[in-house]
């Protein structure tokens, strides 16, 4: 706070709009850390596979949509095998998933903290995002492994990938900022969250190439500020496929940056007071 | 605001929506709620929880929130702890802040205890090199050390408040907010709390805790803040705001409930007064002045047995309990059917400066006939005192004036020479 001496701190309703003190975040990162351990061991205390379960889950869920749909109703994709082509980018949409329900839940999910103890809540949806990063890097990792030992190593440009995946964890993190505090008002939001990521889901070119849609149908995908992140990613991964349409791209470059800007000042301004409503 | 405040409170208040604690469950009863009339139209639902509460805390102050339950002590440790912003008003706050608003903040039942000394110290904002410098003296302050790798999930009760409150007990910040937490395991550790607790005060930190023991808030506490309402009575001096506290029990409690039937149907209290040694009804004593406490009482019809009961308490502490059988042979002498004068003589240099109360009872050794609360009060004050006996004085520790005496005596010539006790 400008003008105020060190040491000093001056307790005031919270007025107007700003956005939240990220050199804030930046001094707790020892909190955040603590937090983002706390998570990561509490999910693996007792379970005795640990690490194995979050590489499991992209790899199941690759095994079975590659029975379905690329086995059974054979989803053309763009020559390549089906389970490379679904395993390229559904890392993406998992880590995209995740983090946006646990941000968008983790205030309401520490409310017993929040109510006895001060810390900037932002530090909430931040290490929640950050202990899906975390998944998402070894999930990736792994990704990129199984589909060159299946013959399709990745071209260089591979490192482009990660500048998607902070794209799609800016995006997860904006809209988290907007769902924590209607997470905390509203019981139903949570289920209305895992209800409209469902459809997101298939309404993204994950599981089948953007070119099966008909032509009349595309401005959908227009709406749709993942879908060039997802082409983008699997253009990185995959030598051969499609890349983003640039204009796209930078449509959905704009949006992000727009819902993760008000997502953080409406955060900011409810962050005080968040706790007298969950 | 001047050079040594440390907390300066101005007219702060907090409005809660009545409530907005429970939420509407779901979107559609929010709908539902914003649709049905229009919003003019709603009445208003609001109530303060705090409004206009200003005070000063200075430098090394020990200072106690009293007040009954809603009256908002909690909201005002929460708003000072930053856990949740007023509604209006400003408070300036020099110095770290710790706050504890509840022991073992954060605990993670899956994890080991010495996982949750981590998390829990750097929720209550340590840092992990303050944490590991301070490890060993946390679980050695525990007493736990055996279980210190057990999941806290395994912990009795006992054994979980323990842990976290070693943790709790050393953040050193300069100053320390503390809501009711000195009331975790068993006596033995509740008083190593309370001496870390007052080392920690005595090392010049302040501290502003509530507190419902009013015995450890008139023991430790430097001044208090009654508050009633959300707004402040009484502050100042503890017994200056203890003795608005029990005005305002006193007062909620008028229509009986305070002080039960005087009447049974045995027995009844006709009347209950405090004389001087010379039989003069006085309210005010002089610290050296004995206190004489007469009751006249009827016993309706012959009873086999009855004594009265009498009890002296200082800020809800209970000091002296005694019953006119006391150091009798036969406990049985008064339970004829007739009217009784009785008296007890409480000797000068025993109460020290304060407000009491005085509560009468009537029964038998398992029946209760007669219990009346705060039937008589009296003050005791320092009249006679002066700087050469300031032993007696009331802020002193300990909740009487010792009616032992000392004596010492030399038991041998100085320099290098062996006291003869210890002598071989």
């Amino acid at each position: 706070m400008p003008g105020v001496e060190p040491g000093v701190t001056v307790i005031e309703p919270a007025r107007g709009f700003g956005t939240p003190d990220w050199t804030a975040v930046w001094r707790l990162r020892g909190l955040l850390s603590v937090f983002l351990w706390r998570d990561i061991a509490v999910r693996y205390k007792q379970t005795m596979l640990g690490v194995f379960w979050i590489v499991l889950q992209p790899l199941m869920v690759t095994a079975i949509y590659s029975v379905f749909f690329g086995y059974i109703a054979r989803i053309p994709t763009e020559g390549k095998p089906y389970p490379v082509y679904v395993l390229a980018t559904i890392v993406l949409w998992q880590f995209f998933a995740r983090t946006l329900s646990e941000a968008g839940t983790s205030v309401h999910a520490q409310q017993a903290l929040i109510g006895k103890v001060y810390f900037p809540r932002v530090v909430l949806p931040i290490s929640a995002a950050l202990s899906s990063a975390i998944d998402f890097l070894i999930n990736f990792a792994v990704g990129l492994l199984v589909i060159s030992a299946m013959g399709y190593p990745p071209p260089l440009r591979v490192a482009g990938a990660l500048l998607f995946f902070v794209a799609s964890g800016a995006f997860a993190i904006g809209l988290g900022f907007w769902l924590s505090a209607l997470d905390a008002l509203y019981r139903d939001v949570r289920y209305l969250l895992s209800f409209v990521l469902q459809v997101w889901y298939f309404a993204t070119p994950i599981l089948y190439p953007i070119a099966a849609i008909p032509e009349q149908w595309r401005w959908v995908f227009w709406l749709n500020p993942m879908v060039p992140l997802v082409l983008g990613f699997r253009w990185c991964v995959l030598e051969g496929v499609a890349p983003p349409d640039s204009l796209q791209l930078a449509l959905s470059a704009s949006v992000i940056a727009l819902v993760f800007y008000s997502g953080s000042v409406f955060f900011h301004r409810i962050e005080h007071s968040i706790v007298d409503r969950v | 605001m001047s050079d040594r405040s440390v907390i300066v409170a101005e007219n702060i208040g907090k409005q809660y929506r009545l409530g907005e604690t429970a939420s509407y469950d779901t979107l559609a009863d929010a709908l539902k709620r914003r649709f049905k009339r229009p919003v003019a139209e709603r009445p208003s639902r609001h109530i303060w929880a705090l409004r206009d509460v200003s005070f000063e805390v200075q430098e090394g102050e020990i200072v106690g929130i009293i007040g009954r339950n809603g009256a908002g002590k909690s909201t005002l440790l929460k708003i000072l702890s930053r856990v949740t912003a007023p509604t209006a008003g400003r408070a300036t706050i020099r110095g770290r802040v710790g706050s504890l608003l509840e022991v073992g903040t954060g605990f993670q039942p899956e994890l080991t205890g010495r996982e949750n000394v981590f998390l829990n110290g750097a929720i209550l904002g340590m840092s992990r090199a303050e944490i590991s410098r301070k490890f060993d003296e946390i679980v050695e302050f525990s007493e736990i050390a055996e279980f210190i790798d057990t999941p806290v999930k395994r912990y009795s009760s006992g054994m979980h408040s323990r842990l976290a409150f070693s943790v709790a007990a050393h953040l050193e910040p300069e100053i320390l907010i503390v809501d009711e937490v000195l009331s975790v395991g068993d006596i033995a550790f509740q008083r190593k709390c309370q001496q870390k607790m007052q080392s920690f005060m005595r090392s010049g930190h302040t501290v502003l805790f509530v507190s419902h023991s009013l015995g450890a808030i008139a023991e430790m506490c430097t001044s208090a803040i009654l508050l009633d309402h959300g707004t402040i009575l009484r502050a100042g001096a503890v017994p200056h705001v203890m003795e608005g506290y029990f005005a305002l029990l006193n007062a909620a409690g008028s229509s009986g409930a305070r002080t039960g039937p005087l009447v049974h149907a045995d027995c009844e209290i006709l009347s209950a007064e405090i004389l001087t040694e010379s039989g003069k009804p006085s309210r005010t004593f002089d610290i050296s002045d004995p206190v004489v406490l007469e009751f006249r009482y009827r016993v309706k019809r012959d009873l086999f047995s009855l004594h009265i009961e009498l009890t002296v308490s200082r800020n809800m502490l209970e000091l002296i309990r005694s019953y006119d059988t006391d150091g009798y042979k036969d406990p049985n002498r008064h339970c004829r059917a007739g009217d009784y004068v009785c008296r007890h003589v409480i000797p000068g240099h025993f109460l020290k400066a304060g407000s009491y109360a005085v509560k009468i009872g009537a029964g038998t050794p398992d029946y209760s006939m007669i219990e009346a609360d705060n039937v008589l009060t009296f003050e005791i004050e320092e009249i006679s005192e002066n700087t050469q006996h300031r032993g007696y004085r009331a802020a002193r520790p300990g909740h009487v004036i010792s009616p032992g005496k000392w004596t010492t005596e030399k038991v041998a010539e100085a320099s290098g020479q062996r006291v003869v006790g210890n002598a071989q």
